[in-house]
């Protein structure tokens, strides 16, 4: 969040994105969107400047409180789905408006084999809520499908996961195909699930590993301010 | 059993005036079974009892050898009959059950019904002890009736010496005499070529002279015969041969489980069970966890080769020691029964688990396996058979099947939900209309694993918990050690005597009274950690008490000083440092209720899946078995929402179901059809798939539930609403938390952000 120019606005105004805030963090839907609609038709906030001062900034405190412990699971979906909530008012007018920064693009899904949903569903949803747009591919996903999407959405980031110890090893495959594919340079490789660790991530030759969904979007920002500063 | 009245049909063929005319008949009525009917004239009532369907227990096949067959025959005239009955109206004593009374005994007033030929209309009592198929009630964890009817049962026969007049091999000559003698197919009987070499030692070493030819037939004293007693496999294959006459024959049921493995020993003719053991699973040196040990298959080339050896090598060391432990060996063991879950089934029987791995988790095999147990690698008679029931999916295997035989839900109207609490929680749901079956994937949270001070359920480890809502004090229990302890803050200053016991106590008394303690104190088992069923315990504890809110966070101002925080994240002391074993306190942190709460999410939801497809909104009773489900108290169950509402009285623990299972499929081979029909009919919902499943999987985060309701918790719910200070947001959508409590929360939370 850009503090200079957010200490700047009306106080009414910062009222208004710090109970915003407050509500996508109690996960009241009706009453973000209402707050949205507000700012943008009472207040001429762009979408971009919502997204970015009430949206994007909540699901920070929400990320934060995950890692710390003190919200859970539940929680975190409900301020999610609060978010996508505002995110349907938003989405037909950030297309065409100039001042939106997508934080990047990112694929994920589970690896083959496995048909385990939740975790990666929440941090593709943690990932939205950072502003990073996300292509969920679901569950038993295999490296073919892997590579296809991340040419598809030229994406700067691949997310696997993986909650068996038989199906992990998989991203070691995927991995391998980046590579013969010539795509492991440009893509952000970040894995995670129950059974993983430091140490098989780095075996594998992934970039990080992500304990968490809270975890996972700080290193998917990390790795896209590297990857801005390089280009 | 036979209906063959050879013995009665023997023709006149002495005289040259062969009657023409039937022999007279006589009328037998058998009680309990209540069965009659006319049966000719000299035939024993053993014969009479199986032309009329009555089934009465026989090794020998009627040779006075093995007293199991006796019956009573009762005097006088019985009007509701209209028939008059009398002991002199079937033959006296022969001189071989004359003998056998005076040697052994008899049952008092009883006869062996093999030697008591008819003479006149009789009633005759068969009494339990020599009905087969009788029922026995085993003395278990509970208790389960069974009717006895093994896979494997005892043949006696007798042979006379081969002879140049008689050319058929010893088998041949064994196999007539068994066919006849038991009424058994011969053209199906065989024998199992690797005891074939002990077949000829044990005629010769059963060689006998006859006493008496007590049976009336054609032998006379003196002559020399070969008794042998042959155990027979599902009546076609001689398994077992041993020289003379043996009445017990012995089997082995086998739980393997992920962690821990048992073994019962039972006699199989009367059902007893002679010994238990249990040892832990070997494997998981090479992998905590069920997809651990895959894993280990999948990266090591020898993997499977050493894991199924293991096993193997495990179940031998168990076999051993439990027939040792009365006087027995392994070898003395002729049938076996082993269930476990689907890999372990697949690695006990040498099978690469590999493709239960990953989906869609396909079974090499589902159906029931019968294999001789030396092709494993078991040390068990020579002859001996492993059964291995069927599996019902990936991850819902042979085990579970034995539980649902033991459990007998297919029988039941109400609709039951049997609960395996285990790192992967099995669960069934249904009556005899319909059941449905589904895999939860818990995690080894249960197991005391993921939990900061977590142990697995071993002395030491604290098992119980129970704090008062009123004080906040905390009472706990420690495997190893019956009584509650209580935990106090202060170490060794021993509370002053009289505090407790008022005035008035002299200065001996008191002295005592000290020296009591001081050695109930050395006696007592010292926690150094807590255990699966400890945990749940604490937890519901902490919420009925308020110390904990229903989303799971432990609310900040409780007036306790057992309550800390390490940052956000709150813990609770359960035992102060002195208490403990290891001079460390014990406590419960954040991380490990929430892990308690996935891993029992993840339970509720299976079963909330299991309703759904059922069309239920209710249970009519619970059943949670396992030998964690058996230390699991129900109403801490429930409060935490690890199971769905039910009433209390209606939740048992029953142990190991999967362990009863199998034995009761060792001891009634109609329980292994059962079984494969089951297989065949429960239904599989796969949960991780489910568009449901993630729904209920959030929603089932809550203490107990976000939204499901608890009626038969309601006291003990709304208590610990008002004893919370700070209410928790209600997290299922629509509803939304109060105003007040938002704004509260909402101070709370920018105090927090100012902070940072």
């Amino acid at each position: 969040m850009d503090t200079d120019s957010f200490d700047s606005l009306p106080e009414v105004l910062q009222e208004l994105y710090i109970n915003m805030q407050d509500d996508l963090y109690d996960g009241l839907k009706d009453e973000v969107a209402d707050a949205t609609t507000e700012a943008l038709e009472q207040w001429g906030q762009t979408p971009g400047q919502i997204l970015q001062r009430g949206l994007v900034a909540g699901m920070d405190i929400v990320g934060q409180d995950f890692r710390d412990g003190i919200l859970f699971v539940p929680e975190v979906l409900l301020a999610a789905k609060a978010m996508k909530g505002a995110m349907e008012i938003l989405r037909p007018l950030l297309t065409d408006a100039k001042d939106v920064q997508r934080q990047g693009t990112v694929v994920i899904g589970t690896v083959k084999g496995d048909i385990h949903d939740i975790g990666k569903n929440l941090v593709g949803m943690m990932l939205e809520g950072a502003g990073f747009e996300v292509i969920n591919l679901g569950i038993n996903v295999d490296a073919e499908q892997f590579l296809a999407a991340l040419r598809e959405y030229n994406a700067d980031i691949l997310g696997m996961s993986a909650l068996l110890t038989t199906t992990m090893p998989y991203m070691r495959t995927v991995i391998q195909r980046l590579n013969e594919e010539g795509m492991r340079e440009q893509t952000v490789v970040l894995v995670g699930g129950a059974p993983l660790t430091e140490a098989f991530a780095e075996d594998i030759g992934a970039d990080r590993y992500c304990e968490d969904a809270a975890v996972a979007v700080e290193a998917a920002k990390v790795f896209m301010e590297m990857k801005k500063r390089d280009s | 059993m036979t209906n063959s009245s050879d013995l009665a049909a023997r023709p006149a063929e002495d005289g040259g005036f062969a009657p023409i005319e039937q022999p007279p008949q006589h009328r037998v009525i058998f009680q309990p079974a209540g069965r009659q009917g006319l049966i000719d004239a000299g035939v024993t009532l053993l014969d009479a009892a199986r032309q009329l369907g009555v089934e009465i227990e026989s090794i020998c096949g009627g040779r006075q050898t093995c007293s199991k067959c006796q019956v009573r025959v009762e005097e006088g005239f019985f009007p509701r009959h209209g028939i008059t009955s009398s002991a002199s109206h079937v033959t006296g004593e022969g001189a071989r059950e004359a003998h056998y009374r005076a040697e052994k005994g008899l049952l008092p007033d009883c006869r062996m019904s093999c030697d008591a030929r008819l003479l006149g209309d009789v009633l005759v009592t068969v009494p339990e002890e020599s009905r087969a198929r009788k029922q026995v009630v085993r003395k278990a964890a509970s208790a389960r009736p069974v009717v006895l009817d093994p896979a494997v049962r005892l043949c006696y026969v007798e042979l006379p010496p081969a002879s140049l007049e008689d050319e058929r091999s010893d088998w041949a000559r064994l196999a007539d005499e068994l066919a006849a003698r038991f009424g058994l197919d011969r053209q199906r009987l065989h024998i199992d070529p690797a005891i074939l070499p002990s077949l000829q030692p044990a005629l010769r070493q059963g060689r006998l002279r006859l006493a008496d030819s007590g049976d009336g037939d054609d032998r006379s004293l003196g002559q020399i015969v070969h008794g042998v007693t042959a155990a027979l496999w599902q009546g076609r294959e001689v398994i077992r041969l041993e020289p003379g006459y043996h009445e017990r024959v012995y089997g082995v049921a086998v739980d393997v489980g992920t962690t821990t493995m048992a073994a019962h020993l039972v006699e199989l003719l009367s059902g007893e069970v002679l010994a238990t053991e249990s040892c832990m699973n070997p494997q998981i040196s090479y992998g905590e966890d069920l997809l651990a040990r895959v894993s280990y298959v999948m990266e090591h080339d020898d993997g499977l080769e050493t894991l199924h050896r293991a096993l193997i090598g495990a179940l031998n060391d168990l076999i051993a020691q439990a027939t040792a432990a009365v006087g027995l060996a392994s070898a003395d063991v002729s049938d076996l029964v082993v269930v476990g879950n689907t890999i372990m089934h697949h690695i006990f029987l040498g099978i690469d688990p590999r493709e239960l791995g990953g989906a869609p988790f396909a079974p090499a095999t589902k159906d029931a396996v019968d294999v001789k147990a030396r092709d494993l690698g078991l040390r068990t008679g020579r002859g001996a058979y492993v059964h291995v029931p069927p599996v019902e999916a990936g991850y819902v295997g042979a085990d579970n099947v034995a539980a649902i035989v033991a459990e007998t839900l297919h029988h039941r109207e109400e609709i039951t939900l049997l609960i395996d609490v285990g790192t992967n929680g099995e669960l069934v749901l249904g009556n005899r209309q319909r059941l449905l079956a589904a895999s939860s994937p818990t995690g080894p949270a249960f197991e005391g694993a993921q939990v900061r001070h977590g142990m697995r359920a071993a002395p030491g480890a604290i098992e119980r918990v129970r704090i008062d809502p009123a004080t906040l004090a905390v009472q706990y229990r420690v495997i190893g050690c019956e009584q509650w302890i209580t935990s106090a803050p202060r170490a060794g200053q021993g509370m002053p005597v009289d505090e407790e016991h008022g005035q008035g106590l002299s200065a001996k008394e008191a002295r005592e009274l000290r020296q009591r303690r001081r050695a109930e104190e050395q006696a007592m088992l010292r926690p150094s950690g807590i255990c699966g069923s400890g945990v749940i315990e604490a937890i519901a504890e902490l919420f009925k008490a308020g110390l904990l809110d229903g989303s799971g966070r432990f609310v900040a101002d409780a007036p306790t000083p057992r309550l800390g925080f390490e940052g956000a994240k709150g813990y609770v002391v359960l035992a102060w440092p002195h208490e403990t074993s290891t001079g460390r306190a014990i406590a419960l942190y954040a991380d490990d209720v929430r892990a308690i709460q996935l891993a029992k999410a993840a339970l509720y939801a299976g079963a909330k899946l299991l309703m759904r497809h059922y069309g239920l909104a209710q249970v009519d009773r619970i059943v949670l078995a396992g030998a964690f489900g058996s230390y699991i108290d129900p109403e801490h169950a429930m409060v935490l929402g690890m199971i769905p509402d039910c009433d209390l009285a209606h939740v048992t623990a029953v142990g190991n179901a999967a362990g009863d299972g199998a034995l009761l499929m060792l001891l009634n081979r109609d329980k292994r059809l059962e079984a494969v029909e089951l297989a065949a009919a429960v239904g599989h919902i796969q949960t991780a798939t489910d568009p449901f499943f993630q729904d209920e999987f959030v929603a089932a985060l809550h203490i107990p539930h976000a939204r499901d309701p608890f009626p038969h918790l309601a006291p003990v719910l709304a208590e610990a609403e008002a004893r919370r200070i700070i209410q928790p947001a209600a997290a299922s959508d629509g509803q939304a938390a109060s105003a007040t409590q938002r704004n509260l929360r909402r101070a709370e939370r920018q105090e927090r952000r100012r902070q940072r």
